[in-house]
């Protein structure tokens, strides 16, 4: 068997590794943004699902630095801006007046989130919101005391 | 050495109906080159396989506790809090030139450009007039206990009633609002009675602003007495302080956006 010929005749087993391998590339993070408000920490956006009329997003709230930090944020200052429709969404709040999202330190405004992250650490934030109305195609992200997340795809 | 016992070429031949066949043992550089060819093509593939979620696969490689886990309860809550939006789903327009009417008036609305979180310059000049303090999330206010009320008493003034006008804009003016509605008195009297007119008069507060067309819903309403004083009701000889205690009649209302 030639050189050229048995490469050739592997292909089909070399893609097969490859769609088995995909997986460990689906935890990677859609987007990243460092924060504004705290130094040493990023955010990334991990996921955005959409089921019966939810959005919901998953963050992962990374500390880069030498210490430990403590962020602190009400769950009330994440937004959804639809720039082609010039529309702004909240999130979700359940029948207690609380915004749909994790993990809750407090009630106060609605819910914060307040947590010690040590130096190399993570923390996973979730928040539900409203599936916009008009179908964009992206969207941006408003974080409080982070750079937005922008042109994010919603899946349809 | 006998010639058939030295290492052979590894072979690796790929019959049709991918079936593959390892007729040789496979020196290390093989995985390797295989590994680093995953390695190198794997971005390429932007979705998981059925059998493995995404959330399985960042679960697997996220330690447990900054994993995100979301409680089925909040799914549910969030399903109803989604259907009660309705078509518009909540959104606040950013931009626009239409007219919006509240508490009778019209005020018309004038695009905003270049920051798509600000608001209208009506709002802004309502919002400093009742010399309000803004935040990213709530207008935090303080009403004088004598300007809306008189002495001892739970009863709106008259001349209260313009600045509740604007007050009423301002919560109608929010897209989801929640308004906390606290009532202070000044020292004088039983703390019991205290509380009591507190009270009463954050209650008058909010049923004045629920008679402008408010739902009662919106408002969370608490008296403090004299337990929350904005200056001392005393000079420190012993002596009344009359501005003192005037600073701490009073009625806050925290509007969440």
């Amino acid at each position: 068997m030639s050189g050229t010929r048995r490469v050739r005749s592997c292909f089909p087993f070399l893609l097969l590794l490859m769609l088995l391998a995909a997986p460990l590339y689906a935890g990677a993070p859609l987007q990243t943004q460092d924060a504004t408000q705290w130094s040493d920490i990023a955010v990334d956006l991990l996921s955005v699902q959409t089921k019966n009329g939810v959005l919901t997003m998953r963050f992962i709230y990374r500390n880069n630095g030498e210490r430990t930090l403590e962020p602190e944020f009400g769950y009330g200052d994440f937004h959804l801006i639809d720039e082609v429709n010039q529309k702004k969404y909240f999130p979700l709040k359940d029948a207690d007046g609380i915004f749909i999202a994790g993990p809750i330190h407090s009630d106060y405004r609605g819910g914060t989130f307040k947590d010690r992250i040590p130096s190399g650490g993570r923390k996973g934030v979730w928040i539900k919101f409203p599936v916009p109305a008009d179908n964009p195609e992206s969207i941006t992200v408003s974080v409080p005391g982070v750079f937005p997340f922008e042109d994010v795809a919603l899946p349809h | 050495m006998p010639s058939n016992t030295r290492r052979q070429p590894a072979r690796v031949h790929c019959r049709p109906g991918w079936f593959l066949v390892l007729t040789r043992p496979v020196p290390a550089v093989v995985p390797a080159a295989l590994l680093l060819l995953l390695l190198s093509a794997g971005p390429m593939l932007p979705v998981g396989l059925p059998w493995l979620s995404v959330s399985d696969a960042v679960a697997a490689a996220a330690p447990a506790e900054c994993a995100p886990e979301i409680p089925a309860a909040a799914v549910a809550a969030a399903e109803a809090a989604g259907r009660e939006l309705g078509p518009d789903r909540g959104a606040r327009i950013f931009a626009g030139r239409e007219g919006v009417s509240f508490a009778g008036r019209s005020v018309a609305v004038e695009g905003i450009c270049r920051q798509v979180s600000g608001r209208s310059a009506a709002m802004r000049t309502l919002i400093s007039d009742l010399g309000a303090r803004e935040t990213e999330t709530t207008i935090e206010l303080e009403l004088s206990g004598d300007v809306l009320f008189a002495f001892d008493r739970a009863e709106l003034r008259e001349e209260a009633r313009s600045t509740l006008d604007d007050i009423a804009a301002v919560i109608a003016e929010q897209k989801r609002p929640r308004v906390e509605i606290t009532g202070h008195t000044d020292a004088k009297g039983s703390a019991a009675y205290n509380l009591d007119l507190s009270e009463r008069r954050a209650a008058a507060v909010r049923d004045d602003l629920v008679g402008r067309g408010l739902a009662a819903e919106l408002f969370i309403v608490r008296g403090c007495g004299e337990t929350d004083p904005r200056a001392p009701n005393t000079n420190p000889d012993g002596s009344d302080n009359a501005a003192g205690r005037k600073a701490n009649r009073r009625v806050e209302l925290v509007i969440f956006k």
